[in-house]
């Protein structure tokens, strides 16, 4: 019977003819799976391969199958290579200490940035907007010229020593350039936003029934404030503190600008593979890599524990 | 297979359609014929896939099985924008980015008609719907039903040969609903368009429709007239699901002709309308509430005693505890001329010739 | 009224709120006001000028400056048309495709750039160009900004998008419109707002890149940021207070503006 067969047919020529993309779904994919494959996934693959060759001495690489580069990461064979093996403290250094800085920073950033992306998200109207929209613009300034902006601030003979000078309450200039404080200063600043934006979004959507009820139980303000609203906008939390942590961790300009030679981050050591003749390719490959899969990491992670909020 | 004569005066034939999604099979096979320039409504509790039903005719969802005529042509296989068919949407879905008038003409522009035919035809639908000073208006300046009449007039506008209408009313509050039921069937006569309109609302579905198909989970109980489906429910799902019912258990002692003679539970004998029964079945009757009346307990079909009183306004609704404990419910008009029972009374109730209804089993 | 308060109002929230303000504005704004500090020794408040602008503009290093900025310009714009483009195909075919197999994966993927550590991808960049003997320049520069730019163009649209209805596709072609037509008469312009508001952040985050771009540039061509941190290296003299001042105004301005794009599209919905 031919009223079966139709419609059957129809079924299998096009399964969804009333949806807007249809068939040239994949066609509408293309370009971002080309750009970001072509440009972004083969250049990470290439530059594991790079990790992976033998260091030309003037920049660029010897196609040559090499773990010297993992070998000086983690390896000390001492000046002639000749020594007893022993863990290589220099880069891991650099990585703790930019873990470290990276920690600190996320921190302080949760301690201001909590209580002020309470306060704007518990503002009502148009209040509401302008706090959001105040805190947003700094975001969008180019974060080199806040970076040079903060040197200017505070460089041994910047504005504040200079006021401070001027009153008197100090006789000497502060330097507070050049060290770890001013590089954690750079670090808070730089990414301060991204620690807001996401918990503000966190808050905006908490019910404020459950703090009136955990009120209404005899918990004190505090105590809703540790039991009740932190746990229910955990999400936001860790969202900003991955958002602030990350790039931390990479960050380049801060510890460049405002940090100096003594104060070496992963970022800088990164850099440094590259300038020029004294450049080691495969080594800042190496390192990269090694900063990539840790940054992969967290990220797994924090996918990780998304999913089982999702499933529960 | 069809019979071509009848292609004229049937606006879409539903032959056999099946829809399973995943796991799921929304519509078990449904068979229906909708005629030309007649208002047709899909009635059904929520989820029994009225919604469904229509989207596989507009094209929005396919068909798993079976077919689709429209006028006798095929359809199933074309896309939404190649049936001759338009719907209102449930919440309008007017394109917030033209104004009235633009909405209303983007169908005869989709079609290709010339910029005069398109302006007149527009300007023709706003007169229709009454919305001639809105015209240069932005959906969003509008009340919600004036959104609706743009949506009518949008869906009217290309002169389809089906209007789907999706409980298009189910927005708007109660008065407003109610005046727009008159107008909407005011306008399917006047332009003689075919209507299949969907509701769960079975007094809408009363008061607009020709003929209404009552649905439950993907399959068809009854179609039928109002009064057909109203007084003659076809199983105990339409007569429970359309207006308000008395059940009672019987067991079928004789039956002639459309008549049957029934027994209940305590014995009491009642004549019941029905054809197709066979002496010694067992089944049900269905009684309409407002079918009773009171009468002194040793007259009447049956007797009980008062045990509710309910007072609904325009209407009194009596709960009657029966000798065999089923509940039947009256309902009396809210009337000073006649008395109304005091809870304890002892009556009997009178049935009107008829009353008494024989369901399938 | 109390309860209302005390379960919204923290005491001291207010003041770490003016403190992170302070904190973040304390330093651009004493840039500014230096800016115009007649002085050549900078840190010393000396009055009034507008002689370092005049020295932006055709000073020594107006030239310099001058091509940077076109540089950033040109790239700026050419990267977020591009990455806007892309991230709205992707967006309408993520959102609009249904449940398909390689959906998070491409979801995934498009998200990447914003996983991967800036100094990475620089790094990667950089050796992928010269594996494949790809010179660095203006090109390079393209290429990368249009991969980093994709996810940030992408959120606005698709955020845009997932909040229109489909029920408006759906009426279009009911009414006769082929599914370009729906496209582009019907979901076009109710994206639009989102597809500009994708623009301009893409705009300003090419604006803002210095990384990147200044692994990937090769010699002789400057962006403003590698042309400002290559004379920040030399010291931070007043003109660069200028510039920096001049390019904080376009940034306010280019933010404030998608802001308002976003509201107005927000309200036509
Ligand atoms: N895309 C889908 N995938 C799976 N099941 C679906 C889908 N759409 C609808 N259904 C199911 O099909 C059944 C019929 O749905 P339909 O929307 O047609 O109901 P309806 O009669 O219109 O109800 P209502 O009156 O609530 O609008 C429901 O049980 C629904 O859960
Ligand atoms: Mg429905």
């Amino acid at each position: 019977m031919a009223t079966v067969i139709a419609p059957n047919s129809t079924t299998a020529e096009s399964s969804n003819h009333s949806s807007l993309v249809g068939n040239i779904r994949d066609w509408l994919l293309m370009p971002s799976w080309l750009v970001i494959g072509l440009f972004l996934v083969m250049p990470v693959l290439m530059m594991l391969v790079y990790s992976f060759l033998t260091k030309e001495f003037r920049g660029g690489v010897i196609w040559e199958f090499s773990l010297a580069a993992y070998d000086q990461f983690f390896i000390d064979r001492g000046l002639f290579g000749d020594e007893p093996i022993k863990i290589e403290w220099t880069y891991i250094n650099i990585f703790w200490r930019s873990f470290w800085q990276a920690g600190l920073a996320t921190t302080f950033c949760f301690l201001i940035g909590f209580p002020t992306a309470w306060y704007i998200a518990t503002r009502t109207g148009n209040s509401k907007h302008i706090w959001l929209f105040l805190i947003t613009i700094p975001y969008w300034v180019n974060l080199l010229i806040r970076t040079v902006s903060l040197k200017f601030l505070i460089r041994d003979n910047g504005p504040v020593n200079d006021w401070l000078l001027t009153l008197g309450a100090i006789s000497e200039p502060l330097s507070i350039i050049n060290t770890n404080l001013a590089v954690q200063l750079g670090l808070f600043y730089s990414y301060l936003p991204f620690m807001v934006l996401p918990i503000y979004a966190s808050v905006e959507r908490y019910n404020f029934a459950l703090s009136e009820a955990a009120a209404d139980l005899y918990a004190g303000r505090w105590t809703i404030l540790a039991k009740i609203v932190l746990p229910a906008v955990k999400p936001g939390i860790i969202a900003g503190c991955i958002l602030v942590f990350v790039p931390s961790l990479g960050a380049f300009l801060a510890p460049d600008l405002l940090g100096g030679a003594k104060n070496f981050m992963i970022g800088s050591l990164i850099e440094e593979q590259f300038k020029g003749n004294a450049g080691n390719w495969p080594f800042g490959a190496a390192i990269s890599m090694i900063l990539l899969s840790m940054v992969l990491v967290v990220l797994t992670y924090y996918a990780r524990s998304q999913t089982r909020r999702e499933n529960s | 297979m069809h019979n071509s004569n009848s292609h004229d005066d049937i606006a879409i034939a539903i032959c056999d359609v099946v829809k399973n999604y995943d796991h799921f099979c929304a519509i078990k096979n449904i068979s229906l014929e909708i005629k030309d320039s007649e208002f047709f409504t899909l009635l059904g509790p929520s989820g029994c896939g009225k919604t469904t039903l229509l989207k596989m005719i507009a094209g929005f969802e396919q068909i798993s099985t079976g077919e689709i005529l429209l006028y006798g042509k095929q359809i199933a296989n074309l896309p939404p924008n190649r049936r001759p068919v338009n719907t209102v949407f449930q919440n309008y879905a007017l394109f917030p980015h033209l104004t009235v008038r633009q909405n209303i003409k983007f169908g005869l522009q989709m079609l290709g008609k010339n910029d005069s035919e398109c302006n007149r035809r527009a300007a023709e639908m706003l007169e229709l719907v009454q919305l001639n000073s809105f015209a240069e208006r932005y959906p969003l300046q509008l009340s919600g039903g004036q959104q609706q009449r743009v949506a009518l007039a949008r869906a009217l506008a290309p002169a389809p040969q089906v209007l789907l209408l999706d409980e298009p009313l189910s927005a708007l509050d109660l008065k407003l609903r109610q005046s727009m039921r008159t107008e909407l069937k005011q306008i399917q006569q006047d332009t003689g368009i075919t209507f299949i309109f969907v509701t769960h609302d079975q007094e809408e579905a009363l008061v607009m429709s020709d003929r209404i198909v009552v649905m439950s989970e993907g399959q068809v109980q009854q179609v039928g007239s109002a009064s057909e489906i109203y007084e003659a429910p076809s199983n105990k799902f339409v007569a429970n699901f359309i207006g308000e019912t008395n059940f009672l258990s019987v067991d079928v002692k004789s039956a002639i002709g459309d008549y049957a003679q029934c027994r209940i539970a305590d014995g009491t004998s009642l004549q019941c309308s029905f054809n197709k029964v066979h002496t010694g079945d067992t089944g049900v009757i269905s009684i309409r509430p407002e079918r009773i009346s009171f009468c002194s307990a040793q007259q009447g079909d049956l007797r009980g005693q008062v045990s509710q009183r309910i007072y609904l306004g325009t209407d009194v609704q009596i709960v009657v505890k029966l000798p065999g404990d089923e509940l039947i419910k009256v309902r009396m008009q809210n009337s000073n001329l006649v008395a109304i029972p005091n809870i304890g009374d002892v009556l009997g109730l009178k049935l009107e010739a008829g009353a008494a209804h024989l369901l399938e089993h | 009224m109390a309860s209302h308060h005390t379960v919204r109002g923290y005491p001291g929230f207010l003041s770490f709120t003016l403190l992170c303000l302070f904190m973040l504005y304390a330093p651009l704004i004493i840039v500014m006001v230096y800016s115009f500090n007649d002085s050549n020794s900078i840190s010393h408040w000396q009055g009034f000028t507008w002689r370092w602008y005049e020295d932006v503009f055709f000073g020594l290093e107006a030239a310099k400056f001058k091509i940077a900025a076109r540089n950033s310009l040109v790239i700026a714009s050419i990267a977020a048309i591009a990455s806007t483009l892309i991230a709205t195909c992707a967006a309408v075919a993520l959102i609009r495709g249904g449940h398909f197999r390689a959906k998070t994966a491409s979801f995934t993927l498009i998200n990447l750039p914003l996983m991967v550590p800036e100094i990475v991808i620089a790094v990667a960049s950089l050796i992928f160009f010269s594996a494949i003997g790809f010179k660095t320049g203006y090109a390079t520069i393209l290429l990368a900004h249009i991969v980093f730019c994709i996810p940030f163009a992408y959120l606005p649209i698709a955020a845009r998008l997932q909040g229109i209805e489909d029920i408006y596709e759906k009426a279009a072609m009911d009414l006769y419109a082929s599914r370009w037509r729906a496209f582009k008469l019907v979901l076009l312009p109710l994206m639009m707002p989102g597809m500009m508001a994708g623009f301009l952040l893409a705009f300003i985050i090419s604006l803002d890149d210095f990384i990147i771009t200044n692994f990937v540039k090769g010699a002789g061509i400057e962006t403003l940021p590698t042309a400002i941190f290559g004379a920040v290296k030399q010291g931070i003299k007043p003109n660069i207070m200028a510039i920096s001042t001049l390019m904080l105004l376009v940034s306010v301005l280019l933010v404030t503006l998608s802001h308002f794009v976003g509201r107005i599209g927000n309200k036509q919905k």
